[in-house]
C-alpha cells in the first residue's frame, strides 16, 4: 500500500514510528556516550584523588571529604540520585510513565563520579542506566511523543547504557526486558536491541574492543563437577541473602537516624570506607581488575575469602549511607570471590577431577547476580556473553537456579523492590504491570469520598453511613488511610452501647486495597472479596488515598464506557 | 490542530532530530578526546609501574613486582611487553596458572609470536607437560621473531628444547631437533662443542665427533673440544684419531690427569695391537706374547683373590688355555693370522673375566680390553 492512499492520521502514526526509530538510534548513541564519559570521569577522578600509591591518610580523607560534598549535593539538589538508579528507573517507568527529569541525569553523573571516584565500593552500571534514562526522557518530551512511546524510551536508554557500561549488548537487552519492563515478551525487544547495538558500537569505537574481563577458557572437566556448581549455588544464595539482608538492615539503621544527620550520613559511610580501604584497597570502586584476577587464578584462597567479606561490608556501608552508585558491579565482585573460594576448595578436596577455580569464579559472578539482582535470565546471558562458550550454560543454570531459589525463599521481596519500599514507593507486582490495554483502577475510582478521622465517634460514622448509604468507610488522617470500618461493625458497636467510642477502636487495618495502575479484573476480584469499598492507594506515597472504588463507581464507569465508544480508559 | 500546523510540528521534529544528531557528533568528539587523554595518562602510569616492577623484579621482590606489572597491564591493556613481564614475574613467583592465562591471552592476539610461545613452552616444561611444551617450543621456533640476534636466540631456544627432551627421555625427537640444530649452527667453536655434547647425550657419538672436529677446525687450541673429541673417538674405537686429539690436549694442558691416562691407554692400544695392519710377523708375535703375559699375570692375581668356586673354575680353564697358547707361541716364532686372532680373543676373555674380581685395571689392561672390543668383543 503506498503512502498516498493512507489517511492523514495513518500518515502521522507512520511518521511517529519513523521518528521513534530514529530516536532509538540517537538515544542509543547518547546513552553509550554518557556511559563512556561516566566511566572515564570515574577513572580520572580516582587517579586525581588517590594518585598511583595513596597513603593511609589519603585513604581516610578522600572518601570522607568527598562524601561530605556529595552528601550536601544529594540532600539539597539531587535526592533522587542516591543509590543505584535501577530501582528509581523501574519506578519511573511503571509509576510515572517513564518521566525522568534531566536534572536527575546531571545529578547522578556528578555525584556518581564523586562517590565511586572517591573509593566507595559501588558500581557504575546502575547510575549509567539512570543517567541514560534522564537523557532519553526529556528528549521524548521535546518530540511530544505519545505517553506510551515516551515511556518506552526508558528501557531503550537503559539497555543502551548497560550495553556500553558492561560491554555485553545481549545481556543489556535482556536486563531491560527482565528487570526494567518486567516482561520478557515485551514488544520493545527490537528497539532495545537497536539502541544496545548503537551504544556498544559507540563504546568500542572510543575505548577499543577490549573486554572488561579476561575470561579463561571454560571446561566442565567431569559431569560430577555439577555437584561443585550446586555447592556454588548454595554458597551464592547464602552470600546473596547476607548482602540483601545486610543492606536493607543497614539502610533502615541510617533511615532511623535523626533527619538532620541525612546530609552527613554519606560522609560517615565515607569514613568507614576509608578505614576499610587501608586494609583492603582492593575493594575500592568498581574493582573489576580483582574480579579478573580471581577468574585467572591470581588470588589465594585466604585473599578471596577476605575480599568477599570486605567487599560485602564496604558495599553495604557505601550504599546504605546514601551515596550514589550501583550494586551491579559489587554483586559480580562478590560472586567472583565466592566462586573462586568454592573453586579452590573443590579443586583440593573433591574426589573427582575439577576445572580451574577461575571457572567457578566466572560462574559465581552469574550466581550472585541471580541471587542479589534477581534477574536470572540476564545473569545467564551475561556470563554466556562473556565466555561465548556453550559449555558454561548448564553449570551456570544449575548454580544460578539454586542461588535464585534460596534468595527468593528467604528474601521474598527482590532487593530493588525492597529498596523502593524503604523509600515508601510501592511497585506493582510483575503480573499486574503490563496491562496497558485494559481499564485501570484509576479509571474506575471516584475521588468523592469521606475519610473519617480515627478520633471521630462511632455515632458520627453511623450518621455518615446513613447519609451516603455506603457499606464501608475509609478511616485515616491527612489523606493517609489507616483502615476500613464496615456498616456491620458500626451497627454492632452501636448495639453494644459504644456509640461515643472513637472509630479507631473498631477499625480494620490491613484492609484490601488497589493501586491506580491495577487492572480492572483485579479491582473486581478484590471488590468481590471485600464488598462495599476499595481504597485506591498511591504507589509513590504509601497509604495515601487517591480515591475509592465502590460498586456504584464501577457501574457508573461502565455506563460511561458503553455510552462513549472511544472510552477514556483505553 | 489543522493539517498545516501539524506539519509545522513535524518539521520541528525533523529539525530536532538533526540538532540531536549534530549534538551527538559533538559529544562523541569530546568523549573521544577525553578517552585519548585518559589513555595517554594510563600509558604514563603503566610505564611508571612497569619500571617499578622491573626494579623490584631485579631485586628479587617478586610479589611486589607482580603487583606493579599488574598495574601496568591494567593501565595499558594491550601492551605486550608489560604483559610478558607480568607473565615472567608470575612464573617466577610460582603463580603458574595465572602466568599461563596471561600468556594464552597474549597468544590469542599473536598466535605466532615466538617469545610468547617460548614462555608458554617453559611454563609447560616447568609443569612437566611434555606434549604441550614441545608444541609451544616448536611454535616458537617456527613462529615470528622480533628484535635483534634472532638466529642466536632461536638457536638457544632449540638447545633448550633438546635439553628438555633429553631430560624427559624423548631421544628420537631430540635427535631430529639436533640434526636441525646441526644444520643451522653458526661458525662458532663453542656452538659446535655444545652441539657435540648434546649428540653424545642423545647417544650419537658419530655426529658428536663431527661437531668436535668442526670446533677444532675453528679453534685448534680449544681444550674442551680436543679432550671431548679424544674421548668420543676413543669410545668409537678410532684410536689413532683419539691419540691425535689427546696428545694435543695434553700439550695444551698437561695437568688434566684423566686425559693423560686416556692418552696413555690409547698409545698402548696403538703399540700393543697384534692385529694392527702393516706389522711384521715378528712384531705381531711380540705384541701377542706381551698381551698374553699381562693377561696371565692378571689371572694369577684374580685367582689369589677370589673364593667363588664357579669363578675359580672359569679362571682355571682360561689359565690352562693361556698356558697352552704361551707354549705354542714360544715354540713358533711367527703365528698365523688365525692363531693371532684366537690369542686376542683369549686375552680379551681373561681381561673381562678378571675385571670384576680384581683391583682397578692398569692402563695396559684397559688397552687390552679396548683391543679386544675392537675385534668383536662386546662393550665392557
Amino acid at each position: 500500500m503506498s503512502t498516498a492512499n493512507l489517511s492523514f492520521m495513518q500518515r502521522l502514526r507512520l511518521r511517529e514510528n519513523h521518528i521513534f526509530f530514529a530516536l532509538t538510534i540517537i538515544i542509543g548513541i547518547l546513552a553509550g556516550l554518557a556511559a563512556v564519559l561516566f566511566t572515564l570521569a570515574i577513572k580520572g577522578t580516582t587517579y586525581l584523588l588517590f594518585g598511583i600509591a595513596p597513603s593511609n591518610l589519603r585513604y581516610i580523607l578522600v572518601p570522607t571529604l568527598m562524601s561530605l560534598v556529595t552528601g550536601f549535593l544529594l540532600a539539597k539538589f539531587f535526592p533522587e540520585a542516591r543509590g543505584s538508579g535501577v530501582p528509581q528507573i523501574e519506578a519511573a517507568y511503571h509509576l510515572n510513565q517513564g518521566e525522568v527529569p534531566f536534572r536527575v541525569a546531571f545529578g547522578k553523573f556528578l555525584t556518581g563520579v564523586l562517590c565511586i571516584g572517591s573509593g566507595h565500593s559501588m558500581g557504575r552500571e546502575g547510575p549509567s542506566v539512570q543517567i541514560a534514562a534522564g537523557i532519553a526522557s526529556p528528549i521524548g518530551k521535546w518530540f511530544h511523543l505519545s505517553p506510551v512511546r515516551a515511556q518506552s524510551l526508558v528501557p531503550v536508554a537503559a539497555a543502551a547504557a548497560l550495553s556500553a557500561a558492561f560491554n555485553t549488548p545481549v545481556a543489556a537487552v535482556i536486563f531491560a526486558l527482565e528487570e526494567i519492563i518486567g516482561d520478557m515478551n515485551a514488544t520493545l525487544l527490537g528497539s532495545t536491541v537497536v539502541a544496545s547495538v548503537a551504544a556498544v558500537i559507540v563504546e568500542r569505537s572510543i575505548l577499543g574492543n577490549n573486554p572488561i574481563f579476561h575470561v579463561p577458557a571454560y571446561h566442565l572437566v567431569n559431569p560430577a563437577e555439577l555437584i561443585g556448581y550446586l555447592v556454588l549455588g548454595i554458597v551464592g544464595g547464602i552470600v546473596s541473602l547476607a548482602f540483601c539482608k545486610g543492606l536493607l538492615s543497614a539502610r533502615l539503621l541510617f533511615h532511623g537516624m535523626p533527619k538532620w544527620t541525612k546530609i552527613l550520613q554519606p560522609a560517615l559511610g565515607g569514613l568507614i570506607i576509608g578505614v576499610i580501604l587501608i586494609f583492603f584497597p582492593q575493594v575500592m570502586g568498581v574493582g573489576y581488575q580483582f574480579v579478573d584476577q580471581a577468574m585467572n587464578g591470581g588470588l589465594l584462597l585466604k585473599t578471596m575469602v577476605l575480599l568477599c567479606f570486605a567487599k560485602l561490608v564496604a558495599t553495604i556501608v557505601s550504599y546504605s549511607s546514601g551515596n550514589a552508585g550501583g550494586i551491579f558491579a559489587p554483586s559480580l565482585y562478590l560472586g567472583a570471590m565466592a566462586g573462586g573460594v568454592v573453586g579452590v576448595l573443590m579443586h583440593r578436596f573433591a574426589p573427582f577431577p575439577t576445572g580451574d577455580p577461575g571457572a567457578y569464579a566466572l560462574v559465581g559472578m552469574g550466581t550472585l547476580f541471580a541471587g542479589i539482582i534477581r534477574a536470572p535470565m540476564t545473569s545467564v546471558f551475561m556470563i554466556f556473553e562473556l565466555t561465548q562458550d556453550y559449555q558454561v550454560l548448564v553449570p551456570l543454570m544449575v548454580a544460578n537456579m539454586i542461588s535464585y531459589l534460596i534468595s527468593r525463599r528467604y528474601q521474598p521481596v527482590p532487593l530493588y523492590r525492597a529498596l523502593l519500599e524503604q523509600d515508601y514507593v510501592h511497585m506493582p507486582l510483575p503480573g499486574t504491570r503490563q496491562t496497558t490495554d485494559l481499564w485501570r483502577a484509576r479509571d474506575v475510582m471516584t475521588r468523592e469520598f469521606t475519610l473519617v478521622s480515627p478520633d471521630s465517634s462511632i455515632q458520627l460514622a453511623s450518621a455518615i453511613v446513613a447519609e451516603t448509604n455506603a457499606q464501608s468507610l475509609p478511616v485515616g488522617n491527612n489523606g493517609a488511610c489507616l483502615g476500613l470500618v464496615t456498616r456491620d461493625q458500626i451497627e454492632r458497636a452501636l448495639k453494644s452501647g459504644a456509640a461515643n467510642d472513637v472509630i479507631g477502636t473498631i477499625v480494620t487495618d490491613n484492609c484490601a486495597h488497589v493501586h491506580p495502575d491495577h487492572p480492572f479484573d483485579l479491582v473486581l476480584d478484590r471488590l468481590a472479596k471485600n464488598p462495599g469499598l476499595l481504597p485506591v492507594l498511591s504507589r509513590n506515597q504509601m497509604n495515601h488515598v487517591e480515591g475509592v472504588i465502590t460498586p456504584q463507581s464501577v457501574v457508573q464507569f461502565l455506563q460511561r464506557e458503553f455510552e462513549a465508544p472511544t472510552g477514556s480508559g483505553q | 490542530m489543522d493539517e498545516a500546523s501539524t506539519f509545522r510540528v513535524l518539521n520541528r521534529e525533523i529539525f530536532l532530530l538533526i540538532a540531536l544528531s549534530v549534538g551527538a557528533v559533538g559529544v562523541y568528539a569530546f568523549t573521544k578526546s577525553m578517552a585519548t587523554k585518559e589513555q595517554q595518562m594510563d600509558a604514563r602510569i603503566a610505564a611508571i609501574s612497569y619500571e617499578e616492577g622491573q626494579r623490584q623484579f631485579s631485586s628479587r621482590q617478586t610479589e611486589k613486582a607482580i603487583d606493579s606489572f599488574r598495574k601496568a597491564t591494567t593501565d595499558a591493556l594491550k601492551d605486550r611487553t608489560y604483559a610478558l613481564a607480568l607473565a615472567n614475574a608470575l612464573a617466577a613467583g610460582n603463580h603458574d596458572g595465572e602466568a599461563q592465562q596471561t600468556l594464552l591471552r597474549l597468544r590469542e592476539a599473536n598466535p605466532e609470536d615466538a617469545e610468547i610461545n617460548s614462555e608458554l613452552a617453559r611454563l609447560a616444561a616447568k609443569r612437566g607437560e611434555v606434549d604441550d611444551a614441545v608444541h609451544y617450543y616448536q611454535n616458537a621456533l617456527y613462529g615470528r621473531w622480533a628484535g635483534t640476534g634472532i638466529d642466536d636466540r632461536k638457536l638457544q631456544l632449540r638447545v633448550e628444547l633438546i635439553r628438555f627432551l633429553l631430560v624427559h627421555q624423548q631421544r628420537d625427537i631430540a635427535l631430529s631437533e639436533l640434526l636441525i640444530l646441526d644444520a643451522d649452527l653458526p661458525r662458532s667453536a663453542v656452538a659446535h662443542v655444545e652441539t657435540a655434547r648434546l649428540f653424545l647425550q642423545a647417544g650419537d657419538p658419530q655426529h658428536a665427533l663431527k661437531n668436535y672436529d668442526a670446533a677444532i677446525e675453528l679453534d685448534k687450541d680449544n681444550v674442551d673440544a680436543l679432550t671431548e673429541a679424544g674421548e668420543a673417538a676413543f669410545r668409537l674405537g678410532d684410536i689413532p684419531r683419539a691419540e691425535v686429539y689427546l696428545k694435543a690436549t695434553v700439550r695444551l694442558n698437561p695437568k688434566i690427569e684423566k686425559t693423560r691416562r686416556l692418552l696413555s691407554v690409547a698409545e698402548m692400544v696403538m703399540s700393543g695391537d697384534p692385529l694392527a695392519p702393516h706389522l711384521t710377523k715378528q712384531e705381531e708375535h711380540e705384541r701377542l706374547l706381551r698381551g698374553l703375559t699381562q693377561a696371565s699375570h692378571r689371572l694369577e692375581v684374580a685367582l689369589s683373590q677370589t673364593t667363588d668356586s664357579r669363578e675359580i673354575s672359569q679362571l682355571n680353564t682360561l689359565g690352562e688355555q693361556a698356558l697352552a697358547m704361551e707354549s705354542e707361541l714360544h715354540s713358533e716364532l711367527s703365528p698365523d693370522s688365525e692363531q693371532t686372532k684366537a690369542g686376542v680373543e683369549l686375552i680379551y676373555a681373561i681381561e673381562k673375566a678378571t675385571s670384576a674380581s680384581t683391583e682397578e685395571p692398569d692402563d695396559f689392561d684397559l688397552a687390552l680390553l679396548r683391543i679386544g672390543q675392537k675385534y668383536g668383543g662386546a662393550q665392557p
